[in-house]
């Protein structure tokens, strides 16, 4: 299959660099060192179980590229709006894309501009980073699901599915792929705004009742406009997701790592987004109003104070 | 007059050191380096112009000072639990605590113990620490109080403690309503610092940031309405009165609960943002905000988690 990957940070780093080893034929779309240095070497993907060094195409134009089978949209969520109409030369008449990023308006931002049916809602999980220019750790194996926007089964999510399947990945295709964006977005939304805010990792933070209660809230909030909007959601999210945060190990969210070290955050899709589709439909945020306010100042990196 | 200052921080060390300097028999209670420096050296007082250097009597131990007039409570307010049965032996008969710290609890908290006559209610004005053992700063030119007795009476210990203070050079406001006074600190201090903190900006850089504004708003909008609720009246203007001293405020100032936090100390959170809360509770008044702030802050209250 001929992919494109937009955004070979952590995630679309790792996955090109899977499917490129099982033989795709993969270009990333990267930018700077890190392109140079994949160019010059190949991309290092450093897993738990091995590390592996794959060559791949890499360019910084799409143009290069013409037009693909399929695309992998992985870039930070507030690069998007410089991004997407760079898509265009890589659409042809066949062409897929899966956007795979925090946040839950993508598919609706790039439907927009490349018509909304070529369009896959993907939600993945996984740890994983730029180490150094041209090399990606990944601390745990990306998981994705993805979907037809009409939740529908298709040839074409059959197809992605089993070529992402003999690259290794470990992917579903879901019925209801908004429900599982949302799913996602509901926890992080509430824990990255409330970690960041408090510089607490999850595990110390959530043993106060005080924050705790006020992750719940982060994530009722984002819940009820989720309904709201009509994405279908389990009951019980808000109780199974604490339990799913109070079972996983010590680890730090990733938008309070960037905000720690003074990089711009996925703010505006998460409590922005919050709070934007809360407005739209006549849902009260006020847990993600405060997040938002006090994140604002820091979401393009550390701020100037003249 | 016969002083006892309980906690030689920069408020306790400011105004100990004009009292001690005016001649008065004052007894300074510190602790470990600090104490040792100014035992051997005296304690120094940098102001902004001028610094002096006074020999004044200092001990780590309340019952060597013995019986005296009046006590300065100047420790923090976290450390008010400890503190406050440490000053037992110098309580005489008609001794008077002056509670100079921030909030708007510590006259309750020292009068269930000593019986609420002996309490005068007060509050400072003045930017201050300790720079370094045996030496504090004093960031004002003027040493700035207000202190009273609870019921507003200008009673005869009160006029005096005040004539006392002033010829030491210390701007001693007896108030006749000196909740109020302590209210209004804390209608400013709690959303500068609570706001501060969460933010992690300055409160002047975050009051300029395009939601801070309005938050600053919400914030004293609530803390006005708990001490309405609590007897104190404050309104529109007090509310656009800590509008405008924040706006006045440099944009590099920081709040002291900010200092503390970014130095990973302990917080004042119980006083500055938690007490605004619990008092509303006990009015019947809800505190959004302050609620979400404090919960925020919570896990640095003994400094920063990871190091604990």
């Amino acid at each position: 299959m001929r992919i494109a990957v937009m955004g070979a940070g952590g995630v679309g780093g790792c996955l090109g660099g899977l499917l490129a080893r099982s033989g795709n034929d993969v270009s990333l779309i990267a930018r700077g060192e890190h392109l140079a240095a994949i160019r010059e070497n190949g991309l290092k993907i450093i897993r738990p179980d091995g590390e592996f060094v794959v060559q791949v195409e890499a360019t910084d134009d799409p143009s290069e590229i013409g037009p693909v089978d399929l695309v992998l949209f992985t870039v930070k969520t507030f690069q998007n709006r410089h991004v997407i109409t760079n898509l265009k030369p890589l659409m042809g008449p066949e062409t897929s894309v899966i956007t795979l990023q925090n946040g839950v308006e993508s598919h609706e931002q790039l439907g927009a501009v490349l018509g909304p049916s070529n369009i896959l809602p993907g939600t993945y999980w996984a740890s994983s980073h730029i180490a150094a220019s041209g090399v990606i750790v990944e601390v745990v194996g990306a998981r994705i699901s993805f979907g037809e926007l009409d939740d529908t089964d298709s040839l074409r999510a059959l197809d992605i599915r089993k070529v992402f399947r003999d690259a290794g990945i470990e992917t579903e295709i879901s019925l209801n792929p908004l429900g599982v964006l949302w799913e996602k977005f509901i926890l992080l939304s509430a824990l990255a705004g409330i970690t960041s805010a408090a510089q607490t990792r999850p595990k110390v933070l959530l043993q106060f009742p005080d924050a705790r209660k006020m992750f719940c809230d982060a994530m009722e909030e984002a819940l009820a406009v989720g309904l709201a909007k009509g994405i279908e959601l389990p009951v019980n999210l808000v109780q199974d997701t604490l339990k799913y945060i109070d079972s996983l190990p010590d680890f730090q969210n990733s938008m309070h790592g960037d905000y720690e070290a003074g990089k711009p955050t996925e703010l505006d899709a998460l409590s922005g987004a919050v709070i934007r589709l809360g407005k739209q439909i006549g849902v009260k945020t006020p847990v993600h109003n405060l997040l938002y306010s006090v994140l604002l100042p820091h979401k393009d990196g550390i701020p100037e104070v003249e | 007059m016969k002083i006892a200052v309980m906690g030689t921080g920069g408020i306790g060390g400011c105004f100990g050191g004009l009292l001690a300097k005016a001649g008065l028999d004052v007894t300074l209670i510190a602790r470990g380096e600090h104490l040792r420096a100014i035992q051997q050296n005296g304690l120094q007082v940098n102001q902004p112009e001028s610094s002096y250097t006074v020999e004044v009597k200092a001990t780590d131990d309340p019952s060597q000072v013995g019986p005296v007039d009046v006590v300065l409570l100047s420790v923090k307010t976290y450390q008010n639990p400890q503190a406050i049965p440490l000053i037992k032996p110098m309580i005489g008969d008609d001794c008077s605590v002056i509670t100079l710290q921030n909030g708007v609890e510590s006259a309750e908290e020292v009068g269930q113990v000593y019986g609420p006559e002996r309490v005068l209610p007060g509050t400072a004005y003045l930017l201050c620490n300790i720079e370094s053992p045996g030496v504090v700063r004093q960031r004002a030119p003027v040493a700035r109080m207000a202190f009273g007795e609870s019921n507003g009476e200008r009673s005869p210990r009160a006029i005096d403690i005040q004539d006392t203070f002033s010829e030491a050079g210390i701007e001693a406001d007896l108030s006749e309503y000196v909740m109020r006074a302590l209210w209004s600190k804390l209608l400013y201090n709690t959303p500068a610092n609570g706001l501060a903190c969460a933010s992690r900006l300055t409160p002047r850089a975050f009051f300029e940031s395009s939601e801070g504004n309005k938050l600053f708003e919400s914030a004293f909008k609530e803390v006005a309405s708990v001490a309405t609720a609590s007897g104190v009246t404050l309104g529109e203007a007090d509310i656009q009165g800590a509008m405008k001293l924040v706006a006045m405020r440099p944009i590099d100032g920081k709040g002291s609960m900010q200092a503390d936090l970014e130095a990973g100390r302990q917080l004042e959170l119980e006083a500055i943002v938690g007490s605004v809360g619990r008092i509303g509770r006990r009015f019947g008044v809800e505190t959004p905000l302050m609620d979400l702030i404090y919960a925020l802050l919570l896990p640095h209250i003994n400094g920063h988690p990871e190091d604990a």
